[in-house]
């Protein structure tokens, strides 16, 4: 079963949730965490994961080789404008290049060839319960987050299907609506949205729903940060979506947090998850008969 | 030319809203752009009347003529981002995961795949106390949420010159695309970070982007009274990496209610708007002929 976390705004506590969320699960069923948030992966300061494997995520780029006449073709078939004939020649800024490879089979003269530049990296690791972590990371300065983001899912999905019924993976999504998130996202058992009952918190929730409804998954709303105004509750109620579970404001959570350390192992707070479990396990089974 | 300041953060909800819309308020005069298009805030605590929208349309995405398609499945392998696939009988393109390169419109032997544009935004131009105000809202799930934020940071920096202004972005979390678009060109960037272990995690990441473009950086330490530990942490790291720490903002229950009214904090008043003061004006102290603050 596939749980995606998800908030739309930044900050929410999706990292939190999703930690430890993993950890409650793999008590009793084999797990997976994967951070997909690869611009400001935070996951793993709270599972400190022994490394297993990093692996390097790279992007093709175009070498302009011999034969070259300068013709023009490769940089008007170029979308991002990657390259450009400047004074006879053909110049090349992989950095703005997505990879897509349209230079090399619009070429006439067969002159490109590519190279592979590192955008990124990602790492795997076992934490404590045998919990399976897997982090994608962006390489600062570069913009491929979605390369990343597939990549990460083929290394830590891509053979999940084979016994999924009985595995969880647990989603750490990135913020915001974009294709990224989407990708993150899509084909999930289960969303859970984490919000803060705030002005900002309520609008991003919205935004978060709506990516939600349009790729037709099933959702519910964890509360973080609960004040007690009702504000979240209220629109959780007339949007139809369950609310499984509830952190209260609490500056010690803040402080716990703030120091890298999980909530599963403070006994005040240990509850809120383990309940969480039990609410997406009672889910994944009401799925399975549905 | 026109002095461009970016807040940004690295790891989101940090305060990045609440610090720009409070620099708004305490700047004067001055235009406003908000840059998090995937999760737009600004325009919920920034008073303004909106004067005209435009959608965006920044998006190629491939589309098959059925007509013409013969199925021949040529395009499927070229496709490097399996956007082309074999569904109920016939090739499909699906277009969030398009990413417009135009590769299946070389090998289609039928000249069948052709290259339509697609919305990717709208981007809106209001009139804030200040001044100009740009923002936009990026269509669900949408690629190029980076050339939306060029978008919105053509239309600013045209408002700007125009009136000779200034011009403070909020930002957008993460480091990617979205905020490389949003730092590029920028005089300066205000990183608003969290005394937690992941908001300097994040914090350095960001501070790495403003690097690599050689921007100048200064970072404030938001609901630093969280883990003082931390807060110091952080400040002695910066420190090491000469970056200038402006300033600490303490937690304020004032920062949740100028949510609420819908208003900079500034104008609620408390510790956290007197914090941002100090901070606008060592900001401006270091940067005296293009970052004013107005006489209070």
């Amino acid at each position: 079963m596939r749980l995606a976390i998800l908030s739309g705004k930044g900050g929410t506590g999706k990292t939190t949730v999703a930690v430890n969320l993993a950890v409650a699960l793999a008590s009793a069923h084999p797990t997976s965490y994967a951070d997909y948030d690869v611009e400001e992966p935070n996951g793993f300061i709270f599972l400190q994961p022994a490394i297993a494997g990093t692996h390097t995520v790279t992007s093709p780029y175009p070498v302009i080789g011999e034969g070259c006449e300068p013709c023009g073709v490769c940089s008007a078939a170029c979308t991002w404008h990657a390259l450009a004939e400047v004074g006879g020649r053909v110049l090349v800024f992989p950095e703005i290049c997505h990879g897509c490879g349209t230079c090399t089979l619009a070429c006439p003269h067969g002159a490109i060839r590519e190279a592979e530049r590192n955008i990124g990296a990602l790492r795997a690791g076992t934490a404590a319960q045998g919990l399976m972590c897997f982090e994608g990371i962006l390489q600062e300065g570069e913009t491929l987050s979605t390369t990343v983001i597939r990549r990460l899912r083929d290394l830590a999905e891509g053979d999940a299907g084979k016994d999924a019924r009985g595995h969880f993976v647990v989603a750490d999504c990135p913020p915001g609506s974009s294709c990224e998130v989407m990708h993150a996202a899509e084909r999930s058992d289960l969303v859970i949205l984490v919000a803060e009952p705030t002005v900002f918190g309520l609008h991003d929730l919205k935004v978060a729903v709506q990516l939600v409804r349009h790729l037709g998954l099933p959702a519910v709303v964890f509360i973080n940060k609960d004040d007690g105004s009702g504000l979240i509750d209220r629109y959780a109620a007339e949007a139809e979506l369950p609310i499984l579970g509830r952190l209260p404001f609490d500056l010690d959570i803040a402080r716990i947090s703030a120091h890298g350390e999980l909530l599963m192992e403070d006994a005040r707070y240990k509850g809120t998850f383990v309940e969480l479990a039990e609410a997406v396990l009672a889910e994944a089974e009401r799925g399975e008969m549905a | 030319m026109t002095y461009q300041l970016a807040v940004v953060s690295g790891k989101g909800g940090t305060g990045k809203t609440t610090v720009a819309a409070a620099l708004a308020d305490l700047a004067g005069s001055v235009v406003m752009a908000d840059c998090d298009v995937e999760a737009p805030n600004l325009h919920l605590v920034l008073p303004h009347e909106t004067l005209r929208e435009q959608e965006f349309y920044g998006n190629r995405v491939a589309t098959i003529d059925r007509e013409a398609c013969i199925d021949c499945g040529v395009c499927e392998p070229v496709c490097r981002f399996g956007a082309i696939r074999w569904k109920d009988g016939e090739y499909e393109v699906e277009d969030a995961t398009c990413e417009g390169c135009g590769a299946c419109t070389f090998v289609c032997p039928q000249d069948a795949v052709t290259l339509e544009p697609r919305r990717t935004g709208t981007v809106k131009l209001a009139k804030a106390p200040g001044g100009s105000f740009a923002h936009a809202e990026l269509a669900l799930a949408a690629d190029g949420s980076g050339k939306l934020v060029t978008e919105v940071r053509q239309l600013a920096t045209a408002e700007a010159r125009a009136s000779g202004q200034d011009v403070i972005i909020d930002g957008a979390p993460g480091t990617g695309c979205v905020v490389i678009s949003t730092m590029t060109g920028c005089q300066a960037v205000l990183a608003v970070t969290e005394p937690t272990k992941s908001g300097w995690h994040d914090l350095e990441r960001a501070l790495n982007v403003a690097e690599h473009f050689r921007i100048a950086t200064f970072v404030a330490i938001n609901k630093w009274d969280i883990c003082p530990e931390m807060t110091e942490e952080i400040e002695e790291r910066c420190g090491e990496r000469k970056v200038t720490v402006v300033g600490r903002i303490p937690w304020d229950p004032a920062v949740a209610e100028a949510m609420t009214r819908q208003k900079p904090v500034t104008q609620i008043g408390g510790p956290a708007a007197e914090a941002i003061r100090a901070i606008w004006a060592e900001m401006s102290a270091r940067r005296p002929r293009q970052l004013r603050i107005e006489e209070v």
